[in-house]
C-alpha cells in the first residue's frame, strides 16, 4: 500500500497526447529579415501557462530578440507588447524568453531581432493545449500537510480561547463551567472546521473533473481496407462523437490543406518499420477520407493522419490497421500524383531486406543511401553515436546523383524535402519539413491573420468554407505536376516568379530539418526528395538517449 | 498598567516601549497597518488584473500583501514569544494561555494563524498554477486560502484593538482625560480595523456584487447576507453612537481613493486577447452606499437600543435592505446609463482590457440583468430574510466582541 502511494506521488507527470503524436516542441528553421534563424518552443502542457522560446540567430550581431504570443482569435491588434528575451551567458546569438499563452487552441510567437543588418521578423505556430496531469509531489503533500494540521488546531484553539480566557478579565481564571463550555465549542468548532475542508477537498475534486473535461483529447479515428475494382482502398472515418460537449462542432468543415492536401496519410508496418507510404487520402463526406493504396506489402500498420484547421491548429489522428496482400500486379490507380511507397529492413534485422521493385536499404548517420534510381542521400555531420532527446538538432542530408555529383531536389508538394520520424513504438511521430516541425499551413493562417486587421475572427459558414476549399483542391489537382509546384511554392511565400527561383529556403542539394527528439528510444527516419519527377524515400536509423545533466 | 485586581504596572524593566503613545502597544499599530496594507494590495493586484492581465510571484501588489502578512506575523509572533519568555506575570495574567505553554493575546493568535495561511498559500497556489492553469479566477482553492488568512489578519487587527480598548475601562479613574483621548485613538483604530475587514468582505463578493446587478435582486441578497453581520457586530463590539457609520467611511474612503489613485499610473495590458487597448491603469468599482444605511443603522440602534436583541434584528435588518435597496437601486442607473459617471470619480468607463469596448451592454442594463417586478419582489423577500438572519448573528457576533478583554 505504502509503494503504491510513492508511485502515485511520484508520477509527476503522466499523459502527453500532442497534437503532433509525442512531440510537444516546435522547432523552426526561418529567415527573420536578414537573419537566419532556428526557434525553439517548448509550449506549457498546462494552459494558461509560459511556452519557453529559444532563438538562434545564425548570421548577423542581433542585439535584441523580442517575441510576443499571437491569438488566432485576437490576431495582431489583440496581441500584446513584445518582451525582450535574454541572450544566453556565455552563447552567441542565442536568446532565451518565454510567451505566456492564455488560451488553448491555435496561436503563435513573432519573434522580432534587431542588429547590425536591420530588423527582421517571423512567426512561429505553437499548439497550446493542456496535457498533462499531475500529482503532487511528496515534500510539497508532506509540508502542506503539516501546515494544514498546525492551521486546523490552532483555529480550533483559538476558538475555544475566544469563549473561555479571551473574554476574562486581567488575572480571573476559568471556572469549571467555563473550561466546560470552552471544551464544547472547541468540539463545535472541530466539526465545523472538518466540514469546511470537507468541501474544500470536494471543491477541488471537483476542480480536477472540470481540469480533465478540457484535458485535450486527440481526435479518434478508424482505419480500414475497402476494396474497388481488385485495389485496396485506405479509408479513414473521424469519430465525432462527443464533440458537441469538446466543442469540437463544425471543425471538420473547416479543415485547410497543409501544402496542398487536406490530409497527409503516413502508413508504418509494425513492429519492423519496414514499409512505408505517404498517401494523401480526400474527403468523401465530412468525416469520411479515402485513398488508393500503392503496392505496400501486406501486414499491420501504424496509422498517422495529419490534418490542420482553420486557426492553424494541427492535429493528428492515430490508429492501427492490417493490410490485406494486393490480389494481382496489375497498374495501380492513385490518389494523387505525389503518393509514394517504400520497402526497407526491419529495423531488428537490417540487411534483410525484402524483394520488392520499390525497395532502399536503411542506412545510419553518416552512411549513404541508395535510392532506387541510383541517386544517393548522405545524413552528414552527424556521428553513429546516439543523440540526446530534448536537445535541438538539424538533421542534415545531401543529395547526390548517380555519378557522385550534386543534386538539386525537385519541389515535391511546395518543399525541397519531407522527413517522418517514428519511435519504434510508434508513440512518438512527426512530419518534419526543413522549416521546422510544425504545419506549413499554420504558418500561413498566422501571417495572414497579423495582416487581417480585424480584432476578433469571426467563424465562417461551414458548409460555404467547405464548398471553397474543395474547389481549390479540385483546380490544385487538375494542374499538371510542376505548375503545381510552383503555385504551391508561390503561395508559401517561397517561390519569386520574378526570378523563377525559390527564395524560402537554401536550394542547395544539402536540406536540413530541424528537431529535437523528445524522449529516449530507437527511431527510424524517413526522407523523402524529388528527382526527376519521382519521389524518392530513403529510411535511416538512429538512437537516441536521455540527455545526461550533470 | 493598572487593573482592578492586579498590583501597578512596573513600567520599564526588559519591555522596551517603542512607540509614542505609550499605553497602546506597538504591535496594535502595527497590525492595523498590516491590515491596511493586505487590502490595498489586494484592490490594487485587481486593478493589475483588469490593466495589466499577467503577474508573478513578486509583483509589486503581491509584495504589498506579502508586507501586510510579515508585519503582523513577525509582530503578533514576536508578542507572543515575549509574552510567554519574558512577559511579567500580570501580562501573562492578562492574555489567553494555549496549548498549556504559550501567552497570547486573542488578536495576535488571529494574526498568527492568518500569517501562517498565507505562508500556507504561496507553494498551494505555485503547484496549482502549475497543475491546473496560470492565474486566472480569483476564488481558487489556494486564493480562498490566501484571503482566509487575510481576513485571519484583519480580524485579528480589530480583535486586537478591541481587548485594549476594553482594558481601558478597568484603568484608575485618575487620568480621566488621558483615557478619554486614548480611547478617542483607539476608537479610530478599530473603525479602520473594521473597514478595512468590510473592504474585503466587499471585494470578496465583488464579482456578485458590480454595477451591472444593481437592479438583480441577487445583489441585494447577497448584500444582506453578507454586510449586516458584520455591520452590526461593529455596532455592538464598542459604545460608540457612529461606529457603523464610521466602518462604513473607511471603507467608503478607502474605495474611493484607490480608485481615484491607482488609475493615475501607466499600465498596458500584456495578455491577449486586447480588446480594449488602455494605458493607464484601470480602477476598481465605486463603493457601494453602505454609509447611508449605516447612518440610518446607528440613528436607530441609538434610539431603540434598549429592545432585546430580537426586536432589535427585526428594526435593524428591515431598515438596511429598504435603506440600501433604495439609494443603491438609483446609483445603479446613475453608474450604468449616464455619461456624468464616466469620469475619474465615478470610473464607470473603466474596463476590461480582454473585453470589447464596444460591447452593447456596456453602458446600459442588459435584458438578462433585470428582472420583472415580481421577480424582483420575490427576489427581495429572500434578501429581508437573509438580512434579519444575518443582522440577528451579527449582533450575537458583537456582543462577544464586546466582552474581549485580553
Amino acid at each position: 500500500m505504502k509503494n503504491f502511494i510513492l508511485i502515485i506521488l511520484l508520477l509527476a507527470v503522466c499523459v502527453t497526447a500532442k497534437a503532433h503524436v509525442g512531440s510537444a516542441g516546435v522547432q523552426m528553421q526561418g529567415q527573420a529579415g536578414p537573419y537566419k534563424v532556428l526557434v525553439s518552443i517548448e509550449p506549457p502542457d498546462v494552459i494558461p501557462g509560459t511556452a519557453k522560446i529559444t532563438v538562434f540567430v545564425e548570421n548577423g550581431n542581433a542585439k535584441k530578440v523580442l517575441a510576443r504570443p499571437i491569438y488566432f482569435y485576437s490576431g495582431d491588434k489583440g496581441a500584446p507588447s513584445p518582451d525582450e528575451l535574454t541572450q544566453v551567458a556565455g552563447q552567441t546569438g542565442q536568446f532565451q524568453g518565454v510567451v505566456w499563452l492564455m488560451e488553448s487552441g491555435s496561436s503563435g510567437a513573432q519573434i522580432q531581432i534587431e542588429g547590425d543588418q536591420g530588423k527582421g521578423e517571423l512567426v512561429v505556430p505553437i499548439a497550446a493545449v493542456s496535457t498533462a496531469e499531475r500529482d503532487m509531489p511528496k515534500n510539497l503533500g508532506i509540508g502542506l500537510s503539516i501546515l494544514g494540521v498546525l492551521l486546523f488546531l490552532l483555529m480550533i484553539t483559538t476558538i475555544g480561547a475566544s469563549v473561555s480566557d479571551g473574554i476574562l478579565r486581567p488575572g480571573e481564571t476559568l471556572t469549571p463551567v467555563q473550561r466546560r463550555k470552552r471544551w464544547v465549542n472547541m468540539g463545535i468548532a472541530t466539526v465545523i472546521c472538518s466540514l469546511i475542508l470537507y468541501g474544500g477537498s470536494s471543491w477541488w475534486d471537483s476542480w480536477a473533473a472540470e481540469y480533465k473535461q478540457w484535458l485535450y483529447k486527440p481526435i479518434k479515428g478508424s482505419a480500414a481496407i475497402l476494396q474497388a475494382n481488385d485495389q485496396r482502398v485506405f479509408q479513414l472515418k473521424i469519430d465525432t462523437t462527443g464533440w458537441n460537449v469538446q466543442r469540437r462542432g463544425s471543425m471538420l468543415s473547416t479543415l485547410i490543406p497543409d501544402h496542398g492536401k487536406l490530409m497527409h496519410t503516413f502508413l508504418v508496418r509494425t513492429p519492423g518499420l519496414d514499409a512505408f507510404a505517404h498517401i494523401h487520402p480526400e474527403r468523401k463526406d465530412s468525416t469520411t477520407f479515402e485513398a488508393f493504396l500503392p503496392k505496400l506489402p501486406a501486414g499491420k500498420y501504424l496509422v498517422y493522419s495529419d490534418i490542420v484547421q482553420r486557426s492553424g491548429f494541427a492535429e493528428t489522428i492515430v490508429d492501427t490497421i492490417d493490410i490485406p496482400e494486393q490480389r494481382d500486379a496489375k497498374a495501380l490507380l492513385v490518389t494523387a500524383e505525389e503518393d509514394t511507397y517504400v520497402v526497407t529492413d526491419p529495423i531488428n534485422a537490417p540487411g534483410n531486406v525484402p524483394l520488392d521493385e520499390n525497395v532502399v536499404i536503411c542506412g545510419k548517420p553518416g552512411t549513404k543511401t541508395v535510392f532506387k534510381d541510383g541517386s544517393y542521400a548522405v545524413w552528414e555531420g552527424m556521428s553513429n553515436k546516439p543523440l540526446d532527446a530534448g536537445k535541438p538538432y538539424q538533421l542534415t542530408f545531401e543529395f547526390f546523383n548517380p555519378d557522385g555529383s550534386a543534386c538539386y531536389p525537385e519541389p515535391y508538394l511546395g518543399m525541397t524535402g519531407h522527413v517522418a520520424v517514428v519511435r519504434t513504438d510508434g508513440s512518438v511521430y512527426i512530419h518534419l519539413h526543413p522549416t521546422g516541425t510544425f504545419a506549413m499551413a499554420a504558418e500561413q493562417t498566422f501571417k495572414d491573420r497579423m495582416a487581417d486587421t480585424a480584432t476578433t475572427a469571426k467563424a465562417p459558414a461551414p458548409a460555404m468554407f467547405r464548398d471553397s476549399i474543395d474547389r481549390y483542391l479540385a483546380k490544385l489537382k487538375a494542374m499538371p505536376m510542376e505548375e503545381r509546384e510552383v503555385f504551391l511554392m508561390t503561395e508559401m511565400g517561397m517561390y519569386d516568379i520574378k526570378d523563377g527561383a525559390m527564395t524560402g529556403m537554401d536550394h542547395g542539394n544539402r536540406i536540413s530539418f530541424p528537431y529535437s527528439f523528445p524522449k529516449a528510444g530507437r527511431y527510424r527516419i524517413f526522407l523523402q526528395l524529388k528527382r526527376n519527377a519521382k519521389v524518392l524515400t530513403g529510411a535511416y536509423d538512429v538512437t537516441v538517449k536521455d540527455a545526461v545533466t550533470l | 498598567m493598572e487593573t482592578t485586581i492586579g498590583p501597578p504596572p512596573n513600567v520599564g524593566g526588559r519591555v522596551v516601549r517603542l512607540n509614542t503613545s505609550p499605553d497602546i502597544p506597538i504591535y496594535i499599530y502595527a497590525t492595523v497597518f498590516a491590515s491596511f496594507c493586505v487590502i490595498t494590495g489586494l484592490i490594487w493586484d485587481i486593478c493589475w488584473h483588469m490593466s495589466i492581465g499577467r503577474d508573478g510571484l513578486l509583483s509589486p501588489p503581491h509584495l504589498v500583501i506579502y508586507l501586510g502578512a510579515v508585519v503582523a506575523g513577525l509582530f503578533s509572533g514576536f508578542e507572543i514569544l515575549r509574552k510567554t519568555f519574558w512577559g511579567k506575570d500580570l501580562e501573562k495574567a492578562a492574555s489567553v494561555k494555549i496549548w498549556g505553554f504559550f501567552y497570547s493575546s486573542l488578536g495576535s493568535l488571529f494574526c498568527v494563524w492568518g500569517a501562517l495561511a498565507m505562508l500556507t498559500s504561496a507553494p498551494f497556489d505555485d503547484w496549482w498554477h502549475n497543475t491546473y492553469g496560470l492565474d486566472v479566477t480569483i476564488l481558487s482553492p489556494p486564493h480562498t486560502v490566501l484571503i482566509l488568512g487575510i481576513i485571519g489578519i484583519q480580524f485579528g487587527a480589530m480583535i486586537s484593538v478591541i481587548a485594549v480598548k476594553n482594558q481601558l475601562k478597568l484603568r484608575s479613574a485618575q487620568f480621566v482625560d488621558k483615557k478619554k483621548a486614548l480611547d478617542k485613538t483607539l476608537f479610530w483604530l478599530f473603525a479602520l480595523s473594521a473597514g478595512f475587514l468590510l473592504t474585503i468582505w466587499y471585494t470578496l463578493l465583488s464579482e456578485e456584487l458590480g454595477r451591472m446587478r444593481m437592479h438583480r435582486s441577487s445583489l441585494y441578497i447577497f448584500s444582506s447576507a453578507a454586510f449586516p453581520i458584520l455591520l452590526m457586530a461593529v455596532g455592538k463590539a464598542v459604545r460608540q453612537k457612529w461606529a457603523i457609520t464610521a466602518a462604513t467611511g473607511v471603507y467608503t474612503s478607502l474605495m474611493l481613493l484607490t480608485l481615484w489613485i491607482i488609475p493615475l499610473f501607466p499600465a498596458e495590458p500584456k495578455l491577449g486577447p486586447i480588446l480594449n487597448h488602455i494605458d493607464h491603469y484601470q480602477g476598481f468599482q465605486f463603493p457601494l452606499l453602505l454609509i447611508i444605511p449605516a447612518i440610518a443603522i446607528d440613528f436607530l440602534r441609538h434610539r431603540y437600543g434598549y429592545m432585546n436583541d430580537w426586536k432589535l434584528a427585526v428594526i435593524l435588518g428591515t431598515a438596511f435592505l429598504l435603506v440600501f435597496f433604495f439609494f443603491q437601486w438609483f446609483l445603479g442607473s446613475f453608474l450604468m446609463e449616464s455619461p456624468y459617471a464616466r469620469n475619474w470619480f465615478f470610473g464607470s468607463h473603466y474596463w476590461y482590457f480582454g473585453n470589447s469596448p464596444d460591447w452593447e451592454y456596456r453602458y446600459k442594463f442588459g435584458p438578462w440583468m433585470v428582472e420583472t417586478t415580481p421577480e424582483l419582489l420575490k427576489g427581495l423577500g429572500i434578501a429581508l430574510i437573509a438580512s434579519l438572519i444575518s443582522t440577528r448573528i451579527g449582533l450575537a457576533w458583537g456582543n462577544w466582541m464586546h466582552k474581549i478583554q485580553r
